[in-house]
Parts: structure tokens; C-alpha cells; sequence
């Protein structure tokens, strides 16, 4: 057929549904996205451990880059595995901008995603002639291409000792450090600080891609993505759309990687692996494909499994702590064996992902209480 | 005032020998012309001619043109044709199945970039057409049945409120009743002066509306005449009108049934 993916899982939540119970959706759905809002507000003086509050920066950091695979994979049906590659040209241009140059975030975060964005609209072209898995083999030699390069291009990224990342710094002072008054009072501590960063950056994202799917060109990804000839004939110019979709997928992408090297202060060429995409595709696949909040929960899930594993390991049997000599099960590789289980299992149980699975009860107790109001 | 002018057209795929060869064919303003002929006489070729989806499959413009409402569009994108008017509803019912019937409509005015009180307009003209999407319009196209999505394929074709329609196969698969439906659509369209080139096995159909008709065989026009002349001519009616070719749609007694219907009230 003509669509490289598969049509989306359809959502067939207002199937049948009246006009009347399609508006109370709709509220329901900007409740939810308050109490979203207002919960992510509280967490951090609500979490006091240190593991989990930084499991949460760096899940609040990959759903932004979640979502821009959310745009090429879910919205225009693009299989990408160079999301790896576009997270490390954000981190060096982040780096390069910041470190070298010595220019504020607010500089070095926004071109990031300019930067990224650009390379995503140079590699396009050539990659939105082939389809499905041979994009998705090409894409993944962006992945090789890209680690030559860093490890080459030692003046920019250190070679393979790695580079330091540029700090966030508002006021003069760096996140990490926390934030303080003038008075040298502690207003937030480091995980606050960062963590309330890390989430403005991600409710921008989140706003944009909102407002892209619903927008004239979010419709025609997914135009593109059901059926890219239909779409054609409808004067939709395909290949045209498919680079845009590359374009922002790859911007937000930059910003993910800017992001994650900042945070962790230090950054190698080799840590732009295959593996690092390969989580991204798992986010929007287990969260749920063509969602906003899909590709965002699917982020807090990839990120916070394995730390789940490795804090229940020493209450599960056969699962030794530490790494062992005589090859037992060690809780990073129960967690990789989670990993691919819970993937066979979403995608054989619910393949609309966790997103899904949530809404279902919802949607049963609504259906209950408008069927017994009747 | 021609709406649509093949001029001794030809094309190629590849280095195969020409599937289409020097077909000319002339939809007047204001008229429904119909395109009959059997499977690979080059009815599919045709049309990508003409809406400019002949690169996507691979084939090309060996000689000859294509005239859009005056405009020469032999080698224009699909894009730059659908803003000089042109629209079509592919075979097969192309409807996008992940999005809502609404979203299917509205990027069928992708070309327009309407406000959104024209793109509201531009939804009300077609849901006149076609009252029963309005009651689906939060619904995934997906799921809805043959015909809503036939309803739906024309629907989005319409946003763009085009001068000239392209029809390909519009009864294909769909029950009878169904076919009686949209065949009136077509001609209710076809009334408020949209050009119509309509390609479809139910000749009986395709005769019964439109003013005149067009016979392909093996890429060349091997006949074509005023509608009411290829009804009477027997070679059409052995070929096109009987059982036989409408088989392939319906079952044969169904579809004699809904043909004469259509003949009746039309004639």
C-alpha cells in the first residue's frame, strides 16, 4: 500500500457518541489537563527523594523529545530512527553556543532547535522518498554517521573524552546550584529548580503540538500518514509535508538534547546511540501513537521502569542487586526483559498504549453515570 | 467554455508500450461526461493525467495535453491543479481513516486556507449534499460503512468547492439503494454547475446522467457519442448495459433492477 505505517490505531472514543457527550469530553479533557498541570506544579515539594525527583527531570526532558517523534512517527507516519542524531546536534550546538560562546540559555536553547531543525530539513528531502522500513534502515545510518563525525570533530564535542554542556543559568545563577534569594535564602533547591525548567520547556512543547495536530498542516501529516495519495489528490503537497513534519520532529528533538547534556553537565559522542531512538519509537508506541499526552506518559514510563525495577529488586526473588559473577539476574536486565514485554504486550493487549488503558475506566464510569442519568 | 480538454494525450510507465495514446476527450461546462470502458482499457491512467498523480505511479506525459478551464497544467503538481478548481474522489473510497469525518473535510480545503466561518460555508454546502455526515462528524472515517465513506470521499472533494469533479468508480461496492443515492447527488452537483467527468463499470448509471460518454479500450477512445446515442447503440449495450459488466459491482439481478430504475427516471 502507499502508507508506510500501518493507518494509526484508531481511537474510536466519540464513535456514535452524541454532540452533547462529545462536549462534555472535551471539558472533561481540559480538567484533566489542569489537574495534569497542577500536580506536576506540587511534585517537587511533594517527592523528597533525590532518585526519583531527577528519574523525573530526565522524563520531563525525554517527553519533549517524545513528542517530536510523536509528530514524525504518530502525526505524519514516518518511521525515524535519527532521532538520536538531531538530540546530538541540539546538545553540540547547545554546547557550542554556550560553553564556547558563552551566550545565555535563552540563546542556546531556541537555536538548538533552529540548528536541529535545519539538519532535519537537509537530511528530509532524501529521506521522505523511501518508505517504512527502508526509511527507517536509512535513518539508522544517520546514527553511524553522526558518532563518526562527533568522535572526529574533537574541537566541538572533545572527542571521545566528551565535552562539558552549558549550565542553565537564570540571574546569574546555575539551576543546579538551586535558586536563591538576594538575601542567600534557598528559595528552590536543585530538583526544584530544574524540574520546574525542564517542565516549562515541556508545557511549551506540549502547547505547540497540541495546537499542530489540530491545525491545517497537523491534518495533513496525518493525511499524508493515512492515505498519501488521497492526500495528494486533495492538493496536499506530500513530500512538502512529510519535510516539515521532519523539521519540527527534529527542532524538538535539538531542544530534548540541549536539554538532557545541560542537565547532566557532561556529554560523550558514544552516548548518541541507536538505542537512545529506539526508546523514543518505544515511548510513542507504549504511551500511545498519535497522542500528546500519549507520547508524554510514555516518556514517565521508559524513563521510571528501570529505577521501578532496580528499587523493587531487593524484594524480588532471583534478582541479585549488584551485578554478579555467576550470570544471575541483575535488575537492569530483568529490567530489559521488561522493556521488550511490556512492548509485545501493549501492542498485542492495547495497541492505542497506556493512554488507552487509563482512559478506559474513565470512560466506563462516564458511560455509567450518562446512562443512568437518562 | 470547456471546463476540461485532453488534446491527443499519451502516456507511458516506465518503457512499457503507451497505455494511453492519443485520446482526446472535452468535459463542457456545466456537463456530466462519462468514461466507460473495461479493466486496463486506461480509465485509472486517465485520470492521474489529469489530477497529476501520474509521477507518484511512476508514469509520464509521452505527448499531448492536458487544458484545466483554460490553463495548461500538462506538467503542474496536483496542488497548483486543485487551486484552479480541479477535484476528484479517488476509486475505492481514499478517506483518512485515523482522522474525524470533520478532519477529512476540512483537508479537503487544504488548498483553500479558509477562515474558519468560510471553511464552516464550504461544510454546510456539502453537508446539504450529504445530511447524513453531519450526525458523524466527530466519528473516525474508519468506521463508517461503505457508503458514508463514498459520501464522505465526494464530501472532502467538494470542500475545495472546485469547478471541475472528478468521479472514479463512485458505485463500486456499494448496495443499491446506496448507488441510487449517490447517483443523485452527483446530478444535484452537477446542477448548482460543477463539471463532471465520471469513470464507471455501472454504465447504466453513468449513462443515465450524464450528456455525454466515452468508450476506452486498450488506451485509445474507441467510441463516443451524445449519452442517449451510446444507450441505443448495441455494441454498448451488449458490452456495458448488460449483466455481464455490472456483474463485477453487484450481483446481476440487483443490479438490472437499480440500472432500469436509473434509466427510467432520467430518460
Amino acid at each position: 500500500m502507499t502508507t508506510t505505517l500501518e493507518p494509526a490505531p484508531i481511537d474510536d472514543d466519540t464513535a456514535g457518541v452524541p454532540a452533547e457527550v462529545v462536549r462534555t469530553k472535551k471539558r472533561s479533557t481540559r480538567v484533566w489537563v489542569a489537574v495534569w498541570v497542577v500536580a506536576m506544579l506540587v511534585v517537587p515539594w511533594v517527592v523528597q527523594s533525590d532518585l526519583w525527583m531527577g528519574v523525573g527531570i530526565f522524563a520531563l526532558i525525554a517527553a519533549v523529545g517524545a513528542l517530536g517523534m510523536q509528530v514524525i512517527t504518530g502525526f505524519a507516519g514516518q518511521i525515524s530512527m535519527g532521532h538520536a542524531v538531531f538530540m546530538a546536534i541540539g546538545a553540540y550546538t547547545s554546547a557550542w553556543l554556550g560553553v564556547d560562546e558563552g551566550l545565555p540559555v535563552w540563546v542556546w536553547l531556541p537555536a538548538a532547535a533552529v540548528v536541529a531543525g535545519l539538519a532535519g530539513g537537509v537530511v528530509a528531502p532524501a529521506a521522505v522518498r523511501i518508505r517504512g522500513l527502508y526509511l527507517a534502515v536509512a535513518t539508522l545510518a544517520l546514527i553511524f554517521i553522526g558518532t563518526y563525525v562527533w568522535e572526529t570533530w574533537t574541537s566541538l564535542s572533545g572527542g571521545v573524552n566528551g565535552r562539558t554542556a552549558p549550565a542553565v543559568e537564570i540571574n546569574g545563577q546555575d539551576l543546579l546550584d538551586g535558586y536563591w534569594s538576594s538575601g542567600g535564602e534557598e528559595i528552590l533547591t536543585s530538583f526544584q529548580a530544574w524540574w520546574y525548567f525542564a517542565l516549562a520547556v515541556l508545557l511549551i512543547v506540549t502547547v505547540l503540538t497540541w495546537n499542530l495536530k489540530r491545525s491545517r498542516l497537523g491534518r495533513a501529516f496525518m493525511a499524508v500518514r493515512d492515505r498519501d495519495i488521497a492526500a495528494g489528490v486533495a492538493g496536499i503537497p506530500v513530500t512538502r509535508t512529510k519535510v516539515v513534519a521532519f523539521v519540527i520532529s527534529s527542532a524538538f528533538a535539538g531542544v530534548s538534547g540541549a536539554l538532557l547534556v545541560s542537565y547532566m553537565g557532561y556529554f560523550t559522542p558514544s552516548q548518541w546511540t541507536m538505542m537512545v531512538s529506539v526508546d523514543f519509537i518505544a515511548m510513542v508506541v507504549i504511551g500511545g501513537m498519535g497522542t500528546v499526552a500519549g507520547a508524554i506518559l510514555g516518556a514517565f514510563f521508559i524513563k521510571a521502569m528501570p529505577e521501578m525495577v532496580n528499587v523493587l529488586s531487593p524484594y524480588l526473588p532471583f534478582v541479585s542487586k549488584d551485578a554478579s559473577a555467576d550470570g544471575g539476574v541483575t535488575a537492569p536486565l530483568l529490567s530489559q526483559f521488561l522493556y521488550g514485554l511490556v512492548i509485545v504486550l501493549v501492542l498485542i493487549f492495547e495497541p492505542k498504549g497506556l493512554l488507552a488503558l487509563f482512559k478506559r475506566p474513565i470512560d466506563w464510569i462516564r458511560a455509567r453515570i450518562s446512562g443512568g442519568s437518562k | 467554455m470547456n471546463s476540461l480538454v485532453i488534446d491527443s494525450l499519451s502516456v507511458r510507465y516506465g518503457a512499457a508500450s503507451l497505455a494511453l495514446e492519443d485520446v482526446s476527450l472535452t468535459v463542457p461546462q456545466g456537463q456530466i461526461v462519462s468514461l466507460l470502458g473495461p479493466n486496463g482499457a486506461g480509465k485509472s491512467t486517465l485520470m492521474r493525467a489529469v489530477s497529476g498523480l501520474l509521477g507518484v505511479h511512476g508514469g509520464t506525459v509521452a505527448s499531448g495535453r492536458v487544458e484545466l478551464l483554460g490553463n495548461d497544467v500538462t506538467n503542474e503538481r496536483s496542488s497548483k491543479r486543485v487551486k484552479l478548481g480541479l477535484a476528484q474522489a479517488l476509486e475505492g473510497r481514499q478517506v483518512f481513516p485515523g482522522l474525524t469525518v470533520a478532519e477529512n473535510l476540512a483537508s479537503g480545503a487544504y488548498v483553500r486556507r479558509y477562515r474558519k466561518v468560510q471553511e464552516l460555508e464550504a461544510r454546510e454546502r456539502v453537508l446539504h449534499h450529504f445530511p447524513r455526515l453531519g450526525d458523524l462528524m466527530q466519528r473516525k472515517a474508519g468506521y463508517l460503512s461503505g457508503g458514508e465513506q463514498q459520501m464522505l470521499a465526494i464530501g472532502r472533494a467538494m470542500m475545495s468547492q472546485p469547478k471541475v469533479l472528478l468521479l472514479d468508480e463512485p458505485s463500486l461496492g456499494l448496495a443499491p439503494k446506496i448507488v441510487a443515492d449517490v447517483r443523485d447527488v452527483i446530478v444535484d452537483i452537477n446542477k448548482e454547475g460543477t463539471s463532471i467527468l465520471l469513470v464507471e463499470q455501472n454504465a447504466a448509471m453513468a449513462m443515465a446522467i450524464a450528456q455525454y460518454g466515452y468508450v476506452l479500450e486498450g488506451g485509445r477512445v474507441v467510441k463516443e457519442g451524445k449519452a442517449e446515442d451510446l444507450r441505443g447503440d448495441a455494441e454498448i449495450a451488449e458490452l456495458y448495459l448488460g449483466a455481464s459488466a455490472v456483474g463485477a459491482a453487484e450481483p446481476p439481478a440487483q443490479a438490472t433492477g437499480i440500472d432500469t430504475e436509473g434509466v427510467i427516471q432520467h430518460v
